[in-house]
């Protein structure tokens, strides 16, 4: 485990390193990323400009959860999708060899080892609309509500890893992966709004079958007060068991590699 | 016109290709479809601006038939063209490479057509109370009114790419366009719903005239005079941009021919 975590940051420094060397690339990151909670905040306030309850959700409530999509967005964005193009490149030039040889968990090694940390900003600024959506309804959420909410961010981070690890390992049959994860990020969209708001076998899909409603909708209702314990548990157990599916599927898909070389 | 032919012929042949992504692409235009679903669970509760649930769906259903009609991407492969230095190829061909991309940009409509077109007539068969414009003058009209739409957002679309001649990564740029497009040209939100002031200003704007417009015209939402207007509000735009797309394109090449030499 340390010596999993030494290696993580050896690979995170010198993405670092060879990020910061661009660095208008990395100012025009950061306006980019002021420029989309904008974009959907005046988005939202046209919905709100007709109706004072979307779903159940005032405006600033709403607010929240756009700022849960954010947080997820930019976690997907900084050490998912950058993975992502790159196992899929390795798969399609047969080069995941160099991957697998290293001494290390090789699922470790493709799927979490490079990042984009650009898009730290985004999470920095879903932060951001968390708090200001609790400040202007002048909320302060207790303790416990707090540790529900420190227990739901990181098992979100596991669903969304699971769940971009298996498109990721579908690639060994389909070599143009890229578009599968698009359909993620299509489902990923319906995160920005309460899922309460959507009709009731949508909402059914994002609760059961793609857990989207405990990225965004669950975790910014447990600030708010507005969740049961059971629901905590439930995105743990989730989180536990995509985590496990989704290991044994790369496991028995990296079977079907074929590699340049062989 | 041959060049052109022969281009759309290479580029038509590429999208068959990925017809699956072609396929995806359709599929992933997501966003407008969680709109309308957020637009009727608010109209649920009695109509939102004389808008009830058939005419959301009405509105958004026109507004996924023009982004299909008009959506281009093409501005990502010149991003990359032009950092790679692919552009150097391109301009030592006999034509200017603005034909490539026109050719690249229209590629994927015959194939959209075929989905689109039976798509929409099962929509007027089956949605009642849909109100879709169904005339042949009306229809004639709104394919009028979709070539003025895909003229000024290809006109836009590649002055922006042409910024590449002086910015290494135009992507970001368009991102600040689509931000702008997405929001005031009705491909989120139809017009009517914003507030009066602003929608006054927006009828100025080129983007009303990508999407919006067209999509009036399916729905039955404008007629006479206006439809004429709104096609030379088309025409004056595009003529505005093309200026803006040859000065930009002037100064670019001979920026870009200074670095090359």
């Amino acid at each position: 485990m340390r010596r999993h975590l030494k290696i993580l940051l050896i690979y995170y420094r010198a993405s670092l390193l060879t990020q910061v060397e661009y660095r208008a690339n990395f100012g025009a990151s950061f306006a980019l990323s002021l420029l989309w909670p904008c974009w959907i905040v005046s988005l939202l306030s046209v919905f709100f400009y007709h109706t004072s309850s979307l779903g159940g959700w005032s405006f600033n409530e709403a607010m929240m959860v756009l700022g849960m999509y954010d947080i997820f967005i930019g976690l997907q964005e900084t050490i998912l999708a950058p993975n992502l193009q790159q196992v899929t490149e390795h798969i399609q030039k047969g080069t995941l060899d160099f991957v697998l040889l290293k001494p290390a968990n090789g699922q470790f090694l493709a799927t979490i080892t490079s990042c984009n940390l650009t898009r730290l900003f985004d999470v920095a600024i879903g932060f951001g609309l968390v708090v200001a959506g609790l400040y202007r309804l002048g909320r302060v959420p207790s303790f416990l509500e707090i540790a529900a909410f420190a227990v739901m961010l990181p098992a979100g981070t596991v669903i969304v890893y699971s769940i971009w690890l298996l498109t990721t390992s579908m690639a060994f049959w389909f070599v143009r992966i890229d578009n599968f994860g698009e359909i993620f990020y299509a489902f990923y969209e319906t995160g920005r709004f309460p899922v309460t708001v959507y009709q009731p076998w949508l909402r059914l899909i994002l609760t059961y079958v793609i857990p989207i409603a405990f990225l965004t909708t669950f975790p910014a209702a447990t600030l708010l007060g507005k969740i049961s314990p059971q629901v905590v548990a439930g995105s743990v157990g989730i989180a536990a068991v995509l985590f496990y599916l989704s290991h044994r599927f790369w496991n028995y898909a990296i079977r079907f590699y074929s590699s340049a070389s062989s | 016109m041959k060049k052109f032919l022969a281009e759309f012929r290479a580029c038509w042949n590429l999208v068959l290709e990925y017809r699956l992504q072609v396929f995806i692409w359709i599929l992933t235009i997501v966003l407008p479809l969680i709109m309308l679903a957020v637009w009727l669970s608010i109209a649920a509760g009695g109509p939102v601006a004389g808008y009830d649930r058939t005419r959301f769906i009405a509105y958004y259903l026109a507004a996924l038939i023009v982004r299909n009609m008009t959506g281009m991407w093409f501005i990502w492969e010149m991003d990359s063209e032009m950092r790679l230095g692919a552009l150097s190829f391109r301009l030592l061909k006999p034509m200017n490479p603005i034909v490539h991309y026109m050719a690249l940009a229209l590629s994927s409509r015959p194939i959209r057509l075929l989905i689109l077109v039976p798509m929409s007539v099962l929509a007027v068969a089956w949605i009642p109370g849909l109100n879709w414009a169904t005339d042949f003058s009306s229809l004639l009209l709104f394919a009028v009114s979709l070539v003025g739409a895909w003229t000024i957002l290809f006109l836009m679309q590649y002055t922006i790419g042409l910024a590449g001649f002086w910015i290494t990564r135009t992507i970001g740029l368009n991102d600040a366009w689509f931000f702008t497009y997405s929001l005031t040209s009705g491909y989120l939100v139809p017009l009517d719903l914003f507030p009066p002031v602003v929608r006054e200003v927006l009828a100025y704007l080129p983007f009303r005239y990508t999407m919006s417009f067209p999509v009036e015209i399916l729905t039955n939402r404008v007629s006479g005079i206006a439809i004429f207007q709104g096609i030379a509000m088309q025409w004056i735009w595009s003529a505005a941009i093309y200026l803006v797309y040859q000065w930009v394109w002037k100064r670019g090449l001979r920026r870009y021919s200074a670095v090359g030499a």
